[in-house]
């Protein structure tokens, strides 16, 4: 009775200390290695340069921040031509087309699996799933394997008649930086397409038909505005991680007319620019903060319509 | 654009549209990696045309996985860094779900925020802080395999907390509760009814984390101090930008199928353990 | 294209940047010789009152050599000691060392060897100065870092006992150097240039014959197919050197028509910052701003179809325009704290073996300053071929500085560094 008592509403039987104590390691964990060097981000883009080394000197009391370094870094994004400016715009730009042809490609596809591929869907899931686990770098090196000048790419289009002279697709070209994200980041843009796609039961649009609406009406008024939930969350998964990308164009392009932020990021961080790397990753954190929030708002709310049914 | 149009005027038809984007699709998303492991199979150095079948590049060639040292030492690196996140990564999470599902303290929602903010952090804001936590404030630790550790145990907890509280909203709390009413401890509740039940999202959560953790780069790469504790995606990175021969695709390819492997065994024991069930819950977040 | 300007960061003011360049304590040239007049000039541990490590940073020059300042607090090892169990635990650039030579020594002292890479010096500065105590021997260190690390007592001085081998073959010219005097902090691994390598059969003009041989690599017909080193310091000496500036100046108005020419250069020519290497060499590969050890190397990768006598280099200094090239030195150092400096030692001694050095630049490609074999044996051994004579370096080049066209990236003082990185960073966007 006494045990009864003393428990809160949830888990009548347990002991009040026995769930809380299991979430505490994984807290620990995460203030660790998630807060505490977040902290270090600031106090490194807010405190001093080693006079000699150049190694940064973190400040941790906030009182004595100097933010000399960080608001440098932001004017010089106002600064045209500055190379921070160049690699923003190049991040907006190639983040911006590719999320936009991830949409594109990964809508009909989403579409095909939830609604016609019958009884093949199984079949088709699986081989949609395979590139989550095939490493994201075994699949640019496939690509450049393939993007040689001497290789398969420029073979059939030199078969096909359409080029004479090899192209040189992993010369600096931003076309290759945007086919590369595109082709990296798509499965997880049709994930969550697919889940909206497949839960939108074939009685409403069914309905929808028998009301007298048309198949591009009835795609446009039902199909589409009830994916869009999946459509936003498939945006904010793609361009998150795109934005922090370095790798993907460092691999398949590596100049000055196709670095991204994230590649003067890491670059940085080898070099005395540290505190300008710090200070970019925090521009970055605070840029993506909203669509971090968005999508977390919206995936508990969706947790929450699940744990109601 | 017309076929386009086409498609939108009549997508109830054969779909014939719909059927080449999804199998051009699947070529598109699939061919390269498939090209990328029949090169690790050729019989001479050229990545760029097929010419002949070999197993040089596995067993044999100087610059073979197995006799080039560095390949070895990245292979063996990478299986050691997943199996090792996993043993903290999932444990971990498994009790950060239960605690989070059972118990709504009021604390319990900023840590469930924590856990998923840091799950969808841009993961080069991750590498670059733990870089620098490693080098600035935590010495010790250090650049290399311990902070490599570290940092991927953190960042992948959130996979085995989303998939186990998707199984616990199908379970609920009865056969604790009941378990509890006949006797049982607290601790041999959880440990002779709730675990049982969660086994196949705990071997789903290995799978997942496992397979995570062996292709991750951009953290395990901004914490490797050097040789011997690069992992293949950080071995394939750096040899991608010099001059790579086929046993870099050999290396991927050996990696690629101890994955699968592993998945083909959860996806087993998963199907094993909730035989006869209903369909389970939908995980609250998709898969990243 | 090359039309639009691009206005440059901030320029900073000549007087600001001697006042920021003051603050730190950093001993300029002229400043250092008055101190050099009146401090300590013996060898030995200091004498009065030794400089402390971060009053006095003196920037060597050829015209100002330095004697780095010794430490009671950091002496070197006793003689006679025997070799640790080891394992040697080295820090350096990937491969620099013959695996071969690694095992050799292994089995001679009965010691592993641990090897851990970084790209850049810079980036060893950096480990070094967090954990030093973790690496025996620094292979390699560079003389735009080495006056500060001794400084700051990074390093330890070396005791010459256990390097028999070094003062028996090292040339004369590298035993006691302008940026450490007596090499009581270092000795050199290697000695390289840096200069134009080139496929002859894809660039037709006769480079070495041109008024200014570095105009080949703002040549548009080569666009594409230029490639640049890497790093601040090697990127920015191309600008520099081919407008016959100094390529350690701190004028920030030489340094900003430097930034432009590159700017330029990256717009029209879409360089390549990097070591050529397999990739390149199959593919876009004609002009690269390189070493002459790494042109040697590239033997060993060359595709099946190219030949290296498709390969010219040139060194600017020796060619018709007689302008400034870049010659320097790469050397060994043992960090303060090192678990196994006898070890280290050893192995600094097996690299002046006369054979051991020949083996080892047989793979290396990069040319230790050894008496005991002459270029004709190094052609006759083919390790480097008759075409490319021209890489070697002869030991009438030295001591370094002696030729006003023979130059060296000196240590600058930490703000001009920071400026050159930025530079460096605007030019390239961090790839």
């Amino acid at each position: 009775m006494a045990e009864e008592a003393a428990s809160g509403t949830q888990g009548a039987w347990f002991p009040r200390w026995f769930w809380p104590s299991f979430a505490a390691p994984a807290t620990l964990w995460l203030i660790l290695f998630f807060v505490v060097p977040f902290y270090v981000i600031l106090g490194i883009a807010f405190g001093q340069l080693d006079p000699i080394f150049l190694t940064p000197i973190p400040v941790y009391n906030p009182l004595r921040w100097d933010s000399t370094a960080f608001l440098e870094v932001v004017r010089d994004f106002g600064t045209s031509g500055s190379v921070y400016q160049s690699a923003l715009w190049h991040t907006l730009l190639f983040v911006g087309i590719s999320t936009l042809l991830c949409l594109l490609i990964g809508y009909p596809v989403a579409y095909f699996i939830a609604r016609h591929a019958g009884r093949y869907k199984m079949l088709f899931l699986v081989l949609f799933i395979a590139p989550f686990w095939i490493s994201y770098m075994m699949r640019m090196l496939g690509w450049m394997n393939l993007l040689q000048p001497n290789g398969y790419v420029n073979r059939i289009l030199e078969t096909l008649g359409l080029i004479d002279q090899p192209i040189q697709w992993l010369n600096g070209k931003p076309l290759t930086v945007i086919l590369g994200l595109t082709y990296g980041y798509i499965p997880y843009m049709i994930l969550p397409l697919y889940g909206t796609l497949d839960r939108i039961s074939s009685g409403t649009l069914e309905a929808s038909r028998d009301l007298g609406a048309g198949q591009i009406s009835t795609f446009l008024r039902v199909t589409l505005p009830l994916s869009r939930q999946g459509i936003l969350a498939g945006i904010v998964i793609v361009t998150l991680p795109m934005f922090g990308d370095y790798y993907t164009t460092n691999l398949l392009a590596s100049t000055r007319n196709t670095a991204m932020v994230g590649t003067l990021i890491v670059s940085s961080m080898g070099s005395s620019l540290v505190q300008q790397g710090a200070s970019l990753v925090l521009l970055l954190l605070i840029a993506l903060f909203f669509p971090m929030l968005y999508y977390l708002r919206e995936t508990s709310r969706a947790a929450e319509l699940v744990s109601g049914a | 654009m017309r076929r386009l149009l086409g498609w939108l005027r009549n997508p109830w038809a054969k779909a014939r549209f719909l059927w080449i984007v999804a199998i051009g699709y699947m070529a598109w998303t699939l061919l390269p990696v498939a090209i990328a492991v029949l090169f690790s199979f050729n019989s001479t150095r050229a990545l760029t045309a097929w010419q002949g079948f070999s197993t040089r590049w596995y067993v044999g060639d100087v610059n073979s996985v197995w006799n080039d040292p560095s390949l070895r030492a990245a292979l063996f690196a990478s299986l050691k860094l997943a199996s090792l996140t996993v043993l903290i990564a999932v444990p971990l999470g498994v009790a950060f779900a239960l605690a989070l599902d059972r118990w709504r303290g009021r604390s319990s929602g900023v840590q469930n925020f924590l856990m998923l903010f840091s799950f969808i952090t841009p993961e080069i804001a991750i590498g670059v802080a733990l870089f620098l936590f490693v080098v600035q404030l935590a010495t010790t630790i250090g650049l290399g395999f311990t902070a490599q550790l570290a940092g991927l145990s953190m960042y992948m907890m959130a996979y085995p907390v989303i998939v186990v509280r998707a199984r616990l909203l199908t379970i609920g709390k009865e056969y604790e509760e009941a378990a509890m009413d006949l006797g049982a401890s607290p601790i041999g509740a959880l440990r002779r009814v709730l675990l049982p039940l969660l086994a196949p999202a705990i071997f789903a959560s290995v799978a997942i984390v496992f397979a995570a953790a062996i292709d991750n780069f951009v953290i395990s790469s901004q914490l490797s101090s050097g040789a011997g504790d690069q992992t293949v995606p950080v071995m394939i990175y750096s040899a991608a930008r010099r001059g790579p021969l086929p046993s870099l695709n050999a290396l991927a390819t050996l990696t690629l199928a101890a994955s699968m492997l592993l998945i083909g065994i959860a996806v087993w024991l998963y199907r094993r353990g909730t035989r006869g069930e209903k369909p389970s819950g939908r995980p609250a977040l998709p898969m990243t | 294209m090359s039309g639009h300007a691009i206005p440059h960061r901030r320029p900073l003011s000549r007087r600001e940047f001697l006042r920021r360049a003051g603050m730190t304590g950093i001993a300029l040239p002229s400043m250092a010789a008055i101190l050099a007049a009146c401090g300590d000039d013996g060898g030995g541990n200091g004498g009065g009152g030794g400089p402390s490590p971060s009053a006095t940073l003196q920037l060597a020059r050829p015209d100002n050599p330095v004697t780095l300042p010794t430490f009671d607090s950091n002496p070197p090892i006793e003689d006679g000691l025997s070799p640790e169990p080891g394992p040697l635990r080295v820090i350096g650039y990937a491969d620099y060392i013959w695996n071969r030579v690694l095992k050799k020594f292994s089995s001679q002292f009965g010691a592993e060897v641990e090897w851990t890479e970084y790209a850049t010096p810079e980036e060893m500065v950096r480990e070094i100065q967090a954990h030093g105590a973790d690496f025996d021997l620094w292979v390699t260190t560079t003389i735009e870092n080495l006056g500060k690390v001794a400084t700051a007592q990074l390093i330890q001085p070396l005791n010459h006992t256990y390097l028999p081998n070094f003062e028996a073959n090292a040339w004369d010219g590298v035993k006691s150097q302008y940026f450490d005097v007596r090499s009581q902090y270092s000795v050199p691994y290697t000695i390289y240039s840096t200069g134009i390598a080139y496929r002859n059969d894809l660039v037709t003009d006769d480079v070495g014959a041109m008024d200014n041989p570095y105009d080949i690599f703002f040549d548009a017909r080569y666009a594409g197919q230029t490639h640049l080193l890497n790093g601040a310091r090697d990127t920015l000496s191309v600008p520099l050197l081919r407008m016959g500036e100094d390529i350690n100046t701190d004028d920030p108005a030489v340094l900003d028509q430097a930034k432009q020419m590159l700017l330029d250069g990256v717009a029209s020519m879409n360089w390549k910052f990097d070591h050529v290497d397999y990739n390149e060499l199959n593919n876009q590969f004609a002009i690269h701003h390189t070493w002459n050890g790494q042109l040697t190397y590239y033997i060993y990768y060359l595709p099946r179809d190219v030949s290296i006598e498709q390969f010219t280099w040139v060194f600017p200094p020796d060619a018709a325009g007689g302008k400034a090239g870049i010659l320097t030195t790469d050397v060994f150092a043992i960090p303060k704290g090192a678990r196994n400096p006898v070890l280290a030692h050893e192995m600094i001694n097996m690299l002046y073996d006369p054979e051991i050095a020949l083996e080892n630049y047989s793979y290396e490609g990069f040319q230790p300053p050894n008496t005991a074999f002459s270029a004709d044996q190094v052609i006759a051994d083919g390790i480097v071929p008759e075409n490319l004579r021209n890489t070697l370096i002869t030991e009438d080049a030295l001591p370094l500085g002696s030729n006003p066209l023979e130059v060296q990236q000196y240590e600058l003082a930490p703000a001009t560094n920071q400026l050159y990185q930025q530079i460096y960073t605007d030019v390239t966007g961090g790839v």
